[in-house]
């Protein structure tokens, strides 16, 4: 199989800042070329994620970084829009479509919300008042109840995080909580607390993606990546909201990659909220059911655990600009596959696997989920 | 697809108090998922946090947009 590669990446400062559309592609944009070596005129096509942005924002954002007269495609898959630009670039690449393929995922968020993210008004959900929060509460309560998890054990995923994230000079807030003051701090939907919910963040982050034709570099390999859609649910009256889409997503992508879950060695995925990133934990085949928040309160997923995850501080603590999440967990990657991560490399890693779920639609386990598998490459190993 | 009467019990699947403001109610407002015996998941407003497993029953609201419930003994 035709394999394709990630030749650089880069991002801007995550969080509400005065930067508009255009600075924060400039920067992502600037920096991913430099990381790869290649100029703006090198680039073949380009895959936008972005989802509250006006009819061609990107196309507006990539003329003010040279970027024009070549494909460019904007999609929106909610929170996993990036993670889906992506995926569409490496198949592109993949398949021989282009040779360089730029993935780019933006959003200016504080621009277009305020509070929660709602829910479609043709929902049913939406008239009754669902809101984002409150659809990952009743995954929280109803995990707890079946399988005898904590409040503390769920506030650890968030101390977890924010302690990762004081090492990340990108990341939109970091601090060194206690799982009391995680539980403290203002109830948002019980028993989810402001600090367990990822916040309103602007930002953007690229990927610069190519085939693996001759005299393309190669520094970090695309194993796998696959891309699904929520079915109706609940189809199995125990799995809560995201479980059954995840697992599916994963499956095909671990299978495709020709691993298991043992063989990962550091992991980013889409802790939007607390809960969020003990269920995709187990969904993704890490821990059995119920067991992801005993390893966390255990230290399995810190850093220095024997399953690093969320490195960069997760969407908690990094921050959430939706079109640009995914990029920036590709990111965070590439760092760590190719030994710039700093403070928070994990050592020899080798094989990473990113996770991003997006949706909010009623009555489907979720919109789309992008699941990655990357490698470093033997070949950017001897240049080291 | 469909419209189809079903019987309005269940159990409650699972429930949050939310304390940001939302369009549907004034101050918190208890959110319950029930799942109808009938099968169908629907969302529906708790005049005060029930328990998962409960037995209910879903009724219509003034609004008629909203379900709420009410326990079955």
């Amino acid at each position: 199989m035709n394999s394709s590669y990630i030749a650089g990446v880069g991002t801007s400062h995550f969080g509400k800042q005065p930067a508009g559309v255009e600075e924060l592609v400039a920067s992502a944009v600037d920096e991913a070329l430099e990381s790869s070596g290649l100029a703006a005129h090198e680039i073949d096509a380009v895959y936008i994620g972005n989802v509250f942005g006006y009819p061609g924002t990107g196309h507006r954002a990539l003329r003010a970084s040279g970027i024009h007269g070549i494909p460019i495609t904007r999609v929106e898959n909610a929170c996993a829009s990036g993670t889906l630009a992506f995926h569409l670039a490496s198949e592109s690449a993949r398949r021989g479509e282009h040779r360089t393929v730029l993935a780019l995922g933006f959003e200016k968020m504080s621009d277009w919300i305020k509070g929660p993210i709602p829910t479609d008004p043709l929902d049913p959900e939406a008239a009754a008042g669902m809101v984002l929060p409150a659809m990952y509460a009743m995954s929280a309560r109803r995990y707890m109840h079946q399988y005898g998890a904590t409040a503390d054990q769920l506030a650890q995923v968030s101390v977890k995080n924010h302690l990762n994230a004081m090492e990340n000079p990108r990341a939109q807030y970091r601090g060194d909580y206690t799982v009391h003051d995680i539980l403290a701090s203002r109830p948002i939907a019980d028993p989810l607390t402001l600090l367990q919910c990822s916040p309103i963040s602007d930002g953007a982050a690229a990927a610069i993606v190519r085939s693996g034709v001759a005299g393309n570099s190669r520094r970090v390999r695309i194993r796998s990546s696959a891309f699904a859609s929520g079915r109706v649910w609940p189809q199995d009256r125990t799995e809560v909201w995201n479980q059954e889409l995840i697992r599916r997503t994963t499956q095909t992508a671990f299978a495709d990659a020709g691993i298991a879950p043992g063989d990962v060695d550091v992991l980013e995925l889409h802790d939007a909220f607390t809960i969020g990133e003990l269920v995709t934990l187990e969904a993704m085949g890490f821990f059995a059911d119920g067991e992801a928040a005993g390893a966390t309160t255990d230290g399995v997923t810190a850093r220095g655990g024997a399953l690093p995850v969320n490195p960069s501080g997760g969407l908690l603590s990094r921050g959430h600009p939706l079109g640009a999440t995914g990029l920036a967990q590709v990111a965070e990657l590439f760092w760590q596959l190719t030994d710039q991560a700093a403070q928070r490399q994990t050592p020899d890693a080798t094989i990473a696997a990113l996770e991003t779920m997006g949706g909010s639609v009623g009555g489907l386990s979720g919109n789309g989920c992008v699941v990655a598998v990357l490698e470093r490459d033997d070949e950017d190993r001897k240049q080291l | 697809m469909e419209a189809a009467s079903v019987s309005p019990e269940g159990s409650v699947w699972s429930y949050t108090r939310v304390h940001v403001p939302i369009d549907a109610g004034e101050g918190p407002v208890v959110l319950v998922y029930v799942d109808l015996d009938a099968g169908a998941r629907v969302l529906c407003h708790g005049t005060h946090e029930p328990a998962i497993g409960q037995r209910v029953r879903v009724i219509d609201a003034a609004s008629a947009r909203v379900l709420t419930l009410e326990p079955v003994s």
